[in-house]
């Protein structure tokens, strides 16, 4: 299982970092492939390219305000939510991006 | 490389016995104030009740990490309380807190490092064992030397 995913926030100092930390310990904890790239304060980080997009099996945006480059994953499942949702309720939002992969 | 000081042990304080989000944030900004920090203590504590307003930073694990990007900042600072008993960070989510971050950010970036140390610090809070190692130092410098090397860290 590959994840990939975007984490953003209004202030882009605190809550994209966590969040993107909190997604890459919960997937690595279960195996899978994980990389998430942050739009924050410090600009784009850990950019996802064509090589990761292409071989996702699900996107997570945990955002709360619009973000670069979502057309890079149009053709992809995406699980859409507020950045704080991958902070509090990681594991959750892990397994909904699962169960639309299965649900394929 | 510049270092910016973006710790001081004058913005730490432990064991403290309030238990409100406002006295709280009031007691760190006026503290920020005295130490020359801000350009205008109402117009940062407005940016930050405005962040809390759009998304409440009660993010779980008894913390809350109040911040702004704001005109008000003169200088980037970091302050953190411990509070003796966790309480209701806001009426928004139930979530309780006891230990606090107040993170301030002036509106224009000029230097990426403190960005770098808060994203540090933010992702540490992440890691149950840091946490647990702050609400276990027995005094400000404790805690002030346990930021200061995740700071050191991440000049380099």
């Amino acid at each position: 299982m590959k994840i990939i995913g975007i984490t953003a926030c209004p202030t882009g100092i605190a809550h994209t970092y966590m969040a993107q930390e909190c997604l890459e310990k919960e997937c690595k904890k279960r195996g899978y492939d994980v990389k998430i790239e942050t739009q924050g304060g410090l600009g784009i980080e850990n950019e996802l390219t064509e090589d990761d997009v292409n071989s996702a099996d699900v996107v997570i945006l945990a955002v709360s305000v619009s973000i670069e480059g979502e057309e890079r994953f149009d053709d992809k499942p995406v699980v859409r939510t507020d950045v704080d949702e991958a902070i509090s309720h990681t594991a959750a939002l892990v397994d909904r991006a699962v169960a639309l992969v299965k649900g394929k | 490389m510049e270092n910016i000081n973006i710790i001081r042990r004058e913005l730490i304080f432990t064991k403290e016995s309030y238990a409100d989000r406002n006295e709280i944030l009031n007691c760190l900004i006026d503290r920020a104030d005295e130490l020359h920090l801000l350009n205008d203590k109402a117009t940062y504590l407005k940016d930050v009740l405005n962040r809390e307003e759009t998304m409440s930073t009660a993010v779980g694990f008894d913390i809350a990490i109040p911040h702004g990007r704001s005109k008000g900042v003169k200088s980037p600072f970091i302050a953190y309380m411990h509070t003796e008993t966790p309480f209701v960070w806001d009426k928004n989510s139930s979530n309780q807190v006891d230990l606090i971050f107040l993170i301030g950010v002036p509106e224009t970036n000029e230097n990426n490092m403190h960005l770098k140390f808060l994203s540090e610090i933010s992702k540490k809070l992440m890691d149950e064992d840091f946490r647990d190692a702050l609400r276990r130092a027995s005094s400000e410098d404790e805690v002030y030397s346990m930021l200061e090397d995740i700071n050191q860290k991440v000049q380099k």
